[in-house]
């Protein structure tokens, strides 16, 4: 067993990228190389085994480590006797665990939603009302002569992304770097803004203005201010230009413009402003998404109910109403009495209000790490690490399905998030019949 | 000093964020990024520490010079539980918080201490009645 083994086309279960030329060597079930991966991907791989949660718990007051049948039965009680539950996290695991996180939903009579609701989710409730030109990174690799991002910085949070789907790529018919203009707009010189063509450095909270501004110049209308988002009206003449006489555009957006003020409005312009392009040349647009499956929470939730994210199972039928069903604004509100969580950390990652209020109800995590959302649930399962333990199905930032590898055997007593949640939901009719 | 506060993901933060106890997280998110002149304004070298405040609360942090100056007026934190300490759980009927250009006031906070997750979460949440 001490011989070393190379697993190749693996998968990395990081960004929305999903990289799948990664070759992992593995000696005595520990990886002990990582090839390809970038800087996240390789330190997901390399540091695996650190920080684990060692056995199922209980924590009343006094932590107590239990069976996994009791976490079952204990996890299973406190969903079904919640008047309303919420289950959140899905986007670092696989698509077969969404899928029976929704009938465990549907099951309790709780909401369902996914962490796009604080990351793209504005920008989902933008493609509702504008619609989509969209189309898979390869094509963007082969054809796309004109590349923007705008409120990113792939450099720091999807490190591969220039090299294997944009600019650093070498594509069917732009083959070099010097065969595509790089634009990058955002509020600060980024290390991804020093590798563009040309950047331009607009106000925080000014995306909106700045899009607009564009699509003005694109219908032939004049610019009256000097300065757009303390930018001179003269640049965005010139990108709007650039933007009409490439033969490919792609444009990608991140956080910027679903964080900042405005929010679902500024994707909605950028939407826009693709649509309006599409009239002159042809132009794309593909959100940046952060974890390995938020695409894939989104597709689930989607073929399963309906609806991408937020859906809400308490009337019986799915219901979806972002600002009122998406989680944040339902434990601000201090409306679910007890949630389970996911592969994913809202007592870290949510606003304090939201937070506190998790912390106060009972709570299920599974995870395969300690973090700030196991240190205070009530009931914590050791999971296996989707990607490295275990495999299964997960969906790129642009759709395409990926299949994940298993590369170790995970440590003993950690299941994967699929077994987990179905020995849940089972327990959970269980006690329904009773 | 009023400035407009950015979270945002960094590599450190990211490779970070499965060892959310480890001092590779901590140092990743507890850094605040300055803009050189409004740091000497602030009369703040880096490495000493600055008290952030909005209408949710204050949280201390780290100063550091910005490496992607000029951004006057504007401070980047990377995306974790000691900004979102002090971030609204308002999200305007779209479901997410104002995470980026949110209003804060900077502040010197000499003698200030930058506290461990541990400690930051037992002062948060003591409220809810968990961490006894």
């Amino acid at each position: 067993m001490s011989e070393e083994r190379t697993v190749r086309d693996v998968a990395c279960p990081f960004c929305g990228c999903c990289c799948d030329d990664l070759e992992v060597t593995v000696a005595n079930d520990r990886i002990v190389r990582v090839r390809n991966a970038c800087a996240l991907g390789r330190s997901k791989f390399e540091s695996a085994l650190e920080g684990r949660v060692p056995n199922p718990r209980r924590n009343f007051g006094n932590a107590v480590e239990v069976r996994f049948s009791e976490a079952v039965e204990l996890s299973a009680k406190i969903l079904s006797e919640a008047r309303y539950p919420l289950l959140w996290g899905w986007s670092c695991t696989t698509s077969e665990a969404q899928r029976v996180g929704v009938e465990l939903a549907e099951e309790v009579g709780g909401v369902i939603d996914s962490t796009t609701s604080t990351c793209h989710g504005p920008g989902i409730l933008a493609v509702h009302d504008v619609g989509e030109s969209s189309c898979t990174l390869g094509e963007v690799r082969h054809r796309a002569d004109l590349v923007v991002y705008w409120g990113c910085n792939p450099v720091h949070a999807h490190p591969r992304h220039m090299q294997r789907y944009t600019v650093l790529s070498e594509g069917r018919f732009r083959k070099r770097r010097k065969d595509r203009r790089m634009v990058v707009v955002d509020v600060r010189r980024t290390a991804t803004a020093r590798m563009a063509d040309e950047f331009i450095q607009i106000e925080p909270n000014g995306d909106y203005e700045a899009l607009t501004a564009i699509r003005m110049c694109i219908r032939g209308e004049e610019l009256e201010q000097e300065n757009v988002a303390g930018v001179p009206s003269g640049r965005f003449e010139e990108l709007a230009d650039e933007m009409m006489s490439c033969e490919f555009g792609a444009m990608f957006f991140g956080l910027g413009l679903t964080m900042s003020e405005g929010k679902s409005r500024n994707v909605d312009a950028a939407l826009s402003l693709v649509r309006e392009l599409n009239e002159r040349t042809k132009f794309v647009i593909i959100p940046m998404r952060g974890h390995f499956n938020v695409t894939g929470a989104n597709e689930v939730l989607a073929w399963q109910t309906g609806y991408p994210f937020a859906v809400d199972f308490s009337q019986g039928y799915p219901r979806y109403n972002p600002g009122e069903t998406t989680a944040v604004d339902i434990a601000k509100r201090g409306d679910c009495d007890a949630a389970l969580v996911v592969a994913s950390d809202p007592i870290s990652n949510f606003p304090i209000g939201a937070a506190r209020h998790l912390a106060s109800i009972p709570l299920v995590a599974i995870d395969p790490h300690e973090t700030a959302t196991t240190k205070v649930a009530n009931v914590v399962f050791p999971s296996a690490i989707v990607g490295i333990e275990a495999g299964g199905t997960v969906y790129r930032m642009d759709g395409v399905p990926i299949e994940l590898k298993k590369v170790i055997e995970p440590p003993k007593g950690s299941f994967r998030d699929e077994e987990i949640l179905s020995a849940i939901l089972k327990a959970v009719r269980a006690l329904r019949r009773r | 000093m009023k400035v407009k506060l950015v979270t945002v993901r960094s590599l450190a933060q990211g490779g970070a964020k499965d060892r959310k106890f480890a001092d590779e997280f901590n140092k990743a998110a507890t850094r605040c990024e300055v803009d050189e002149e409004d740091m000497e304004e602030l009369g703040v070298k880096p490495g000493e520490c600055v008290k952030l405040t909005t209408r949710e609360g204050s949280v201390v942090l780290e100063a550091t010079k910005s490496s992607q100056s000029p951004h006057r007026g504007i401070v980047f934190v990377a995306y974790g539980p000691w900004i979102n300490s002090i971030t609204s759980s308002e999200t305007g009927g779209t479901g997410m918080p104002t995470l980026k250009g949110a209003e804060a006031e900077i502040e010197p906070c000499p003698g200030g201490r930058v506290l461990g997750l541990e400690e930051l979460l037992d002062r948060n949440l003591k409220k809810a009645g968990r961490l006894e």
